[in-house]
């Protein structure tokens, strides 16, 4: 049962990443992305990571996306038409093959040492928590400098009024 | 063939079909989202190692909480420098605005 | 005064103080007019003069002296300068400061006027400082640096009016056909330092018999050669006629008694070199021989009185250059080694520069720089002075006793009957027969040049200025009584070779007499106003006139083979310079960083595309050579 749903989200994910990359509406790639997100948080959830299958539809499917949208509605052409792709889609889907290729290949023929699986839920919360504020404390209040700057930043990247400001 | 190789590969190619949407589109914003993809990649791969080969441990999901909170800072000063490339240049087909003059 | 004698390294001030005055001259005022260049010149040169009569009394008391200074050493290889006074460089010291103190007096009132005055001294005096290097030094790298420099000065002076085309044209065909010749010398030095090790002539000679006999074939030939373009043997003697553009005193210094006989010379000084290869003596009797004899005839048909004199002194250099060849033949413990020719060398430069400063005299009185000998007839009733010189230069030239020639020809005509059977008697006969041709032309040039009457319009000239009659006064009487004196009580055969001394062989003697004056007889016959010659004479000699009044074509030789072999191969060189090795080379090789950079900026296209593209093919081959690898 398990893999089953494993393979299912897995697919859900990849097929809808596909959308992405090969729609030519800008609209439905980001429901495709909004799909994908929402695989990858199944995927969360079956890895027993509750709490990150929450942050993951709040903030990105949540948040993100509708930035996203945002961006894509308030930069439309008038006369846009569906835009079209690099004409290298050959050469560069043979680039990425490659690439997948060269990953595949190392994860397949590695000697994973792989511990037995221990059904662990209810902890993982706390866990995640302790080590947040203990060990990884710094990185957590610089990544809310992170967020601060990325705040101011984007209010004074799109001020109007003085050129260049 | 366990449901670890399986994850990983799948993490293995929706970082490759990131990547490729980066490649090949022409879409300032539509490369963003691609570029999300293969954020969603790093945060599958993440968590399948953490659960799999450091179960005791919550390692991974730190890390995915960072990837999260860079990607959202990210994103907002992207769609930030986009609307502002838009306002001067009234494109963003990156083909278009691949010169610094104009 | 007397240390300064005594000390070892005074004989280095004979070419140094000609270089001063040139130096001094040069950078004073080469435009000058006044005398006082000409006065530092002579008086540099007189004292050269008398440093060489010391050294000669010091020599005939002490014996050789030698010295050798480190200039600079290069781990093995030393550069020496120094000195060798044996025999035979005094002997060459006496004649060059002799007759170029001579020249350069009679050359104050030749001269005078002169825009370039001070230059024509600077040009004599460092002549001078050269020549006496060659003759000095004991360093064969030395005797090439003074080689070079004689041809310079030379060019220098053949080219002293340059603003007459003729005479720049000339001094570079003096100069370019000698350098064909230098060639050959510089190869020849270059080839004896590799075999011996040395430079020093002294430790060349001791060592040269060690030497393989081809390789010593081969060396003497490149000499020979030098020599050749010189002393203006046949090919190389075809720039010695037209340097008569030059002033009439250095073509008296220079082209009769002086560089010349350099390459006389060479082969005098490097005779044991010569010695030892047979087959190049062989040439060098055959390229004397040719030579006098071509020079000779083409003497007879020249009508410029300065070229004629000129061809005279090619075809005495020939004759001189046989007679070292036949004694280097003959048995060597009778033969004189190489005194037959060097003792020719004395007399001539003497008699020859005698002969040039008289026409000089006669073209200087009709304001004239060259003129045929029909144009300055009747010279006898003009300036019967001047006439008598000329006769008593061409008296001693033809070889009629008791001259100076009449004794030095003696030893030429001796040294190929050294020479066994029927090969010597050849040399021999092609031998006399020059002597004989050179009084036909002799006694043409006095019979045309003194005989003849004065026009109503031509006045008796003045006698010449005592300045260039003192140097004629004391030419003549060396070039009459000379040759006795040399023959007898200075022995120059024994000077030269202690073990040896002048041997009068009347026979000989009566023999190159009745050619000498048999010669004035035929051609006081041929020549005199009033004879006619018959016609079936003259239709025999046709095809000989043709080929000697065109010069036997070896101007036009020489010409082509300038223009089709040194120009062509000249040319093509600077054409594959330019085209393969600048345009393709060079310029490549400058252009390609801008190569380089035209195609790495077709990276920078600004399309974010083909940037994650690149950063993605970049990061896929590292990573597979990572694994891989």
């Amino acid at each position: 049962m398990y893999s089953v749903l494993v393979g299912m989200s897995a697919a859900i994910v990849l097929i809808s990443a596909l959308g992405v990359v090969s729609t030519k509406n800008i609209v439905h790639a980001a429901i495709y992305l909004l799909i994908t997100l929402l695989g990858v948080s199944v995927i969360f959830l079956l890895e027993f990571a509750e709490f990150l299958a929450l942050v993951q539809i709040l903030v990105y499917a949540g948040a993100i996306t509708i930035v996203l949208l945002f961006a894509v509605m308030l930069t439309r052409d008038i006369d846009q038409k569906d835009m079209e792709n690099n004409s290298n889609r050959a050469w560069m889907a043979l680039i990425t093959f490659g690439i997948f290729i060269v990953f595949t290949l190392s994860i397949w023929y590695q000697n994973w040492s792989i511990t037995e699986i221990i059904y662990d839920a209810p902890n993982s919360f706390r866990l995640l928590a302790t080590a947040l504020f203990s060990e990884f404390l710094v990185p957590f209040e610089i990544a809310s400098l992170v967020l601060l700057v990325a705040l101011i930043g984007a209010v004074v990247l799109t001020k109007e009024g003085r050129d260049g400001a | 063939m366990n449901e670890f190789v399986v994850l990983l590969s799948t993490g293995a190619a929706l970082f490759s079909i990131g990547l490729y949407g980066v490649m090949i589109r022409r879409n300032a914003v539509l490369i963003l989202m691609s570029i999300e993809l293969m954020l969603n990649a790093v945060n599958i791969n993440l968590i399948t190692f953490q659960r799999y080969l450091y179960p005791g441990t919550s390692i991974g999901e730190v890390l995915i909480i960072f990837v999260i909170t860079i990607a959202a800072a990210e994103v907002g000063l992207a769609m930030a420098i986009v609307l502002r490339v838009f306002r001067n240049w009234g494109t963003i087909n990156v083909d278009k605005i691949s010169e610094m003059k104009n | 005064m007397d240390n300064i004698l005594n000390n070892s390294w005074a004989p280095l001030l004979i070419p140094a103080l000609p270089m001063f005055a040139f130096l001094i001259i040069f950078c004073v005022n080469l435009l000058t007019k006044t005398k006082l260049v000409a006065y530092l010149s002579i008086f540099a040169i007189f004292l050269s003069f008398a440093l060489v009569i010391f050294e000669f009394s010091k020599f005939i008391s002490d014996g050789e002296s030698y010295l050798s200074l480190t200039w600079m050493a290069v781990g093995q290889f030393s550069f020496q300068i120094g000195y060798m006074l044996d025999a035979l460089s005094l002997m060459m010291l006496l004649l060059v400061t002799s007759v170029s103190t001579l020249v350069q007096i009679y050359s104050i009132e030749y001269m005078k006027g002169e825009e370039r005055f001070g230059w024509y001294y600077a040009a004599q005096s460092i002549f001078a400082a050269s020549m006496i290097l060659v003759v000095l030094t004991d360093s064969l790298l030395l005797l090439y640096i003074g080689w070079e420099l004689v041809g310079l000065s030379s060019y220098l002076l053949i080219g002293f009016w340059y603003e007459k085309r003729s005479a720049a044209e000339a001094a570079k065909k003096a100069f370019i056909t000698t350098r064909f010749g230098d060639v050959g010398l510089l190869i020849g030095i270059i080839l004896i330092y590799l075999n011996t090790g040395t430079f020093q002539i002294h430790d060349v000679l001791q060592s040269i018999s060690g030497i393989a006999d081809s390789t010593v074939t081969i060396i003497a030939a490149l000499l020979f050669i030098g020599a050749m373009g010189k002393s203006a043997q046949v090919p190389f003697h075809i720039w010695l006629p037209d340097a008569m553009e030059g002033p009439t005193p250095a073509s008296a210094l220079i082209h009769a008694a002086t560089m010349v006989a350099a390459g006389v010379f060479l082969v005098a000084r490097l005779f044991e070199i010569f010695v030892l290869a047979e087959s190049i003596m062989w040439v060098i009797v055959i390229v004397g021989g040719v030579t006098s004899i071509l020079a000779g005839l083409m003497a007879l048909a020249e009508t410029d009185f300065k070229r004629i004199l000129a061809y005279s002194t090619v075809s005495q250099l020939g004759l001189m250059i046989l007679a070292l060849g036949s004694s280097g033949l003959g048995d060597p413990e009778h033969s004189l080694g190489a005194t037959s020719g060097v003792f020719h060398l004395l007399t001539h430069g003497y008699f020859k520069a005698l002969l040039f400063l008289t026409a000089g005299v006669t073209l200087h009185s009709l304001h004239k720089s060259s003129a045929t000998i029909y144009e300055v007839r009747g010279l006898g009733r003009k300036s019967p002075i001047t006439a008598g010189f000329l006769i008593i230069g061409s008296l001693s030239l033809m070889g009629i006793p008791p001259l100076s020639g009449f004794f030095s020809k003696e030893l030429i005509l001796s040294a190929p009957l050294a020479i066994e059977g029927i090969r010597g008697m050849g040399v021999f006969g092609v031998a006399l027969l020059a002597c004989f041709l050179s009084s036909l032309y002799m006694t043409r040039l006095i019979l045309v040049v003194v005989q003849g009457s004065l026009s109503n319009e031509e006045v008796k000239s003045h006698a010449p200025p005592f300045v260039m009659n003192l140097p004629l006064l004391i030419l003549s009487t060396i070039s009459i009584g000379g040759g006795y004196l040399l023959a007898g009580p200075l022995d120059i055969v024994n000077f030269l070779n202690s073990s040896q001394h002048f041997h009068m062989d009347y026979v000989l003697a009566t023999i190159s007499t009745v050619v000498s004056v048999g010669g004035f007889a035929i051609g006081f016959i041929l020549y005199n106003q009033k004879t006619v010659v018959p016609n079936e004479v003259l239709k025999y000699l046709k095809p000989l006139v043709f080929l000697i009044e065109n010069r036997f074509f070896f101007d036009k030789l020489a010409d082509i083979f300038v223009k089709n072999v040194s120009l062509a191969t000249a040319n093509f060189v600077a054409k594959f310079d330019r085209k393969v090795i600048n345009d393709i080379f060079v310029d490549k090789i400058g252009m390609s960083p801008n190569i380089t950079g035209e195609i790495l900026r077709t990276v920078q296209t600004g399309n974010i595309n083909q940037y994650i593209t690149m950063f993605s093919v970049s990061v896929l081959i590292l990573i597979a050579l990572s694994m891989w690898v």
